[in-house]
């Protein structure tokens, strides 16, 4: 087999640059102490919300990180950064959501044969709850973006609708109205779930 | 439950008790220690004046989490079979995974017309591992490997490959990997889904037992049976030009068949060669 080698050039520095690189380096270090670490537990919280595993958890975060990474000079400018930070990982775990539950549709019509594994077995209390995490995430994974994040910001972390508008870069009558839709698809969707607390029809 | 009405949906309490509840401790503290190194490496990664992208440095947090791997693997074995990944670079990779590590690859490509990347990992194992991957965009949206090997093994075993196909467990019954890698790449849907079990699928499939077939455009096959007693996927490739591999021991193997060129693979006599010529 040829070989191939590649040479992995590193960062080319120069002189010149270097004060300004260092000025940035700070700035962003100091974001990261400034605006991150002190939502650190919000944002795993959030984001764990959504997703309940580990490691599809560990994903958004990164993958909200870089959104963040990429919009940290509008953040540090933002009215409300913290909203707008934790809307962004909102967003992120929703999104992934609403990937996960395309792939399995496709996958799922396409002729598979093995069975799924069964579920762990536990107590029917455990088993309802699930079920009802289940039917409640495929509902929030069938709103726009927008709305899905408004209605999570609203209803999960009872955040007032300055605050939601200020996350979503909108007017605090359209943060309403995001919050309405959505929840009104909601209740349409989960409406035979009503008089069944644990979510069983 | 509404409480002014029984029968109504009190929406705010469902969604509450639905998404309620934290991480465990230990689950939380893995989460939070992901964070900051993961900045690190982002201001590390779009430093200016960098013209190839290191795209995991060597102080990532170890151990990589399985997804990266996996979609690295991917990405390798497929590449290494001849298959073009001719969705655009965007939707590969959020179909493939949302992690880092396939953004900053497809953001790289997309970025130029070639782009050589080295990849510096380590597996679950913990031992070092390079692979070199060769982006070239052309025809369009297609990023395609380009058809020379340029995925070299010269310097470690690259066992990450196997990731995919052997999360199985070396004791050939299925591990509980907590992890679901879901690959969708043209020209079909085909999927490998990690979750325990193993499966792929494509449109083409022949469902019959426990076997799958995947085309290529050519028309070539590489049929992919997997046991149903010991779990383990065994490709029975026909053509040369097909990688064809051996299942695997406890001992990864030292050998990868790329591009019909086999290397050295120790097998265990209980482990069945498709009997690829070379």
């Amino acid at each position: 087999m040829e070989r191939t080698t590649c040479a992995a050039v590193e960062c080319d520095v120069s002189p010149t640059h270097a004060s300004r690189r260092d000025v940035t380096e700070v700035a962003d270090e100091t974001f990261y102490d400034q605006h991150l670490a002190p939502l650190e537990t919000r944002m795993l919280r959030a984001v764990w919300r959504v997703l309940r595993d580990p490691d599809r958890s560990r994903d958004a975060l990164q993958e909200a990180l870089a959104l963040i990474w990429r919009k940290r000079a509008r953040v540090r400018v933002h009215p409300n950064p913290e909203a707008l930070i934790l809307r962004i990982c909102l967003d992120v775990a929703v999104d992934m959501l609403r990937r996960e539950r395309r792939r399995h549709r496709i996958v799922a019509a396409s002729a598979c044969a093995w069975p799924d594994p069964p579920s762990p077995p536990g107590p029917v209390e455990a088993a309802q709850e699930r079920q009802l995490r289940e039917q409640v995430l495929a509902a929030i994974a069938t709103l726009p973006g927008k709305q899905a994040v408004a209605v999570l910001m609203r209803v999960m972390y009872e955040d007032d609708y300055p605050e939601i508008a200020s996350a979503l870069g909108c007017s605090e009558t359209t943060a309403r109205v995001h919050v309405a839709r959505g929840r009104a698809r909601l209740e349409r969707l989960l409406a035979h779930l009503g008089g069944h607390p644990g979510g069983a029809p | 439950m509404n409480r002014h009405d029984p029968g109504q949906l009190d929406l705010d309490e469902t969604v509450r008790r639905a998404l309620g509840g934290e991480p465990s401790h230990d689950v939380e503290e893995r989460l939070r220690a992901s964070l900051r190194p993961a900045w690190r490496h982002l201001q590390a990664d779009t430093r200016p004046g960098a013209r190839w992208r290191r795209l995991l440095p060597a102080a990532w947090p170890l151990p990589l989490p399985r997804a990266t791997l996996a979609v690295l693997s991917a990405c390798m074995i497929l590449a290494g079979a001849g298959w073009n990944l001719v969705h655009p670079p965007q939707a590969a990779a959020s179909a493939l995974s949302s992690t880092l590590l396939a953004r900053q690859v497809v953001q790289a490509a997309a970025a130029a017309s070639a782009m050589r990347c080295s990849v510096d990992t380590r597996g679950d194992d913990g031992r070092p591992t390079t692979a070199l991957i060769e982006w070239r965009a052309g025809r369009g949206s297609e990023v395609r490997v380009g058809t020379a090997p340029v995925i070299t093994l010269a310097e470690t075993d690259l066992t990450r490959s196997e990731t995919v196909l052997s999360t199985l467990g070396p004791t050939g019954r299925a591990s509980r990997t907590p992890r679901d890698l879901e690959c969708f790449l043209s020209p079909g849907s085909l999927a490998a889904r990690l979750d325990g079990t193993w499966e792929l699928v494509s449109p083409a499939s022949e469902t019959t037992g426990a076997t799958y077939r995947i085309e290529r455009s050519a028309g070539h096959t590489a049929t992919v049976t997997l046991d149903r007693e010991s779990g383990l996927p065994r490709y029975v490739a026909a053509p040369p030009d097909i990688s064809a591999r051996c299942t695997w021991t406890a001992a990864p193997p030292t050998g990868l068949l790329l591009g019909g060129a086999a290397r050295s693979a120790s097998t265990p006599s209980n482990m069945e060669d498709p009997g690829h010529d070379h």
